[in-house]
């Protein structure tokens, strides 16, 4: 598969919003617009450190009506592969980097009537875009952001500012934690619930809801999982004829790419689905991390999806 | 003459069986759709005393069955009987408005008593995995002239005249979901007056 061309854009301003969040505006180089998109749209950041290429998902988090620059917010993850310290830590004002053009998994449904949006920690970057096309409906909507505690509110103030009482905070320090099942209850017929944030709050929200009787088509969530660290292995690739050495650090889906094979991929955060691959040999087990694979085939050990997953095997082959 | 190949526009309809994780369950009956309604509610007393039940029911009817009385005696004062399809489709419309997340929706009878039922329940977006579709009795279609742009209730044969405009229309299997009819089109257009027998084919 091949990819769209990236686009060359620089950093424009830098601002820490919280004592983990940087806010980064880019801007295309050179004159000219950057792509249209809606809320809930992600891009994808290359970043081209001496040793290795990161391409990490982050969302779009400025106003869809902004062409001339975009707003991405990236949490530092001191554990992480590195993407997020080289954005903290390398990239400054004036810094060249390449982005792909925007791809919108986590879209507000047109129809519905009423929008409730719930968000924790950095899980608020997508809606932060999303508001903004709210804003411009008549249709009705509330959204509920729950943060760290002191100084980790940046986010919540701006939106509370402009949004008011649209806008409910929640101070982790304080114990004040928002209750699911309250909010989803009793809502009009054709509301849709939207959750950005940690795999535990998807999940009780999707419980609070169905308890409500809520059907699967009114719930919502985005989760991309950045890929983790974890023992090295190595992978065969069948077509491509080679072999490849996945290290702790680098993703089964990074390896691949740096041994120079051109990998379908879109999202990099286990949710698209794009990066889907037969797996065709192993003798050991698949370590899945995705939201894409049913468990059914999660347990079948027959496919795997390596942007966040990996494998505990002396011997993996792969379809690619 | 057919142009019946390959058309999926048409809605699955199934049995309606309880969908028990629902708060609250809302059916829609017309003409023999309340038999379907009456299976429907003996099985849904097994539900929690937190689900709620009503049920609307209109006696216009292709087939002239009427099961007013049947369903009076089994749900009492959750009933509505209304007299036409149009005033069952009203009644829906307001209760709707009243209802919350977690509302199940019922639908049995005909084809055209369906389609008006659907777009209200689209309005109000509700989804595939919230409402259910039965159809039951004739199977008589509500035929859009695409011409025009009327719609000719209870057609039962492969050709029909348009009870507007005239012109002879060949009914299609190409359903419009946001009308609830089927398309017609102009039977004899290359050589008018050349139609196919008329034959009954939606009893």
């Amino acid at each position: 598969m091949k990819h769209a061309e990236t686009i060359p854009v620089e950093v424009a301003h830098i601002e820490q919003v919280t004592p983990l969040i940087k806010q980064f505006t880019l801007r295309p180089v050179g004159v000219g617009e950057l792509p249209s998109f809606s809320g809930g749209s992600h891009i994808v950041v290359v970043m081209r450190a001496a040793d290795r290429t990161f391409r990490n998902p982050y969302s779009l988090m400025g106003s869809p009506r902004e062409s001339t620059s975009y707003q991405i917010a990236v949490r530092r993850h001191d554990g992480g592969r590195g993407g997020s310290l080289f954005m903290h830590r390398e990239v400054a004002l004036g810094t060249q980097l390449e982005i792909a053009h925007p791809v919108n998994l986590f879209p507000l449904v047109k129809l519905a009537r009423k929008h409730i949006l719930l968000a924790r920690g950095v899980g608020i970057t997508p809606m932060m875009a999303m508001v903004d096309d709210l804003d411009e409906s008549s249709c009705p909507w509330e959204l509920h952001y729950g943060y760290r505690g002191p100084g980790h509110d940046g986010f919540g103030a701006r939106l509370r500012a402009r949004f008011g009482d649209r806008i409910v905070l929640y101070d982790d320090s304080a114990g004040d934690v928002p209750e699911f099942a309250r909010i989803l209850a009793n809502q009009p017929l054709g509301t849709h619930v939207y959750t950005c944030g940690p795999a535990d709050m998807i999940k009780a929200v999707d419980q609070a809801a169905r308890a409500a009787g809520w059907t699967g088509s009114h719930i919502h969530s985005e989760q991309f999982t950045a890929p983790p660290v974890g023992a090295p292995f190595d992978v065969n690739l069948a077509r491509s004829r080679l072999t490849v050495h996945v290290p702790a650090d680098r993703s089964l889906l990074e390896a691949i790419e740096a041994a120079g094979v051109d990998a379908p991929y879109l999202c990099r955060g286990g949710v698209c689905g794009q990066c889907e691959t037969d797996v065709l040999e192993r003798d050991g087990e698949l370590i899945h991390n995705d939201h894409w694979l049913s468990d059914a085939e999660k347990a079948g050990g027959m496919k795997i999806m390596p942007c966040v997953s990996r494998a505990c095997c002396t011997r993996l082959v792969l379809d690619r | 003459m057919t142009l019946t190949s390959g058309i999926r526009s048409r809605p699955i309809y199934t049995a309606l069986r309880p969908d028990l994780p629902g708060r609250f369950h809302l059916l829609a009956g017309q003409g023999s759709g309340g038999e379907a309604l009456l299976r429907l509610l003996r099985l849904l007393p097994t539900l929690s005393e937190a689900a709620e039940i009503r049920v609307i029911y209109a006696r216009e009817s292709v087939s002239g069955r009427d099961f007013s009385e049947l369903l009076r005696s089994h749900c009492g004062t959750n009933l509505s009987v209304v007299s036409t399809q149009a005033e069952a489709v009203a009644v829906l419309d307001r209760a709707l408005s009243g209802c919350v997340m977690g509302t199940r929706l019922y639908v049995a009878g005909s084809e055209s008593f369906i389609g008006s039922i659907a777009k209200v329940a689209s309005a109000f977006n509700m989804n595939a995995d919230e409402v259910q579709y039965e159809h039951c009795g004739s199977r008589a279609r509500r035929v859009y002239c695409v011409h025009c742009k009327m719609s000719n209730e209870n057609v039962t044969t492969n050709i029909v005249k348009c009870a507007d405009c005239g012109r002879h229309l060949l009914v299609r299997d190409h359903y419009s979901r946001r009308l609830g009819a089927f398309m017609g089109v102009m039977a004899d257009a290359e050589t008018p007056g050349a139609l196919p027998p008329i034959v009954e084919v939606f009893k």
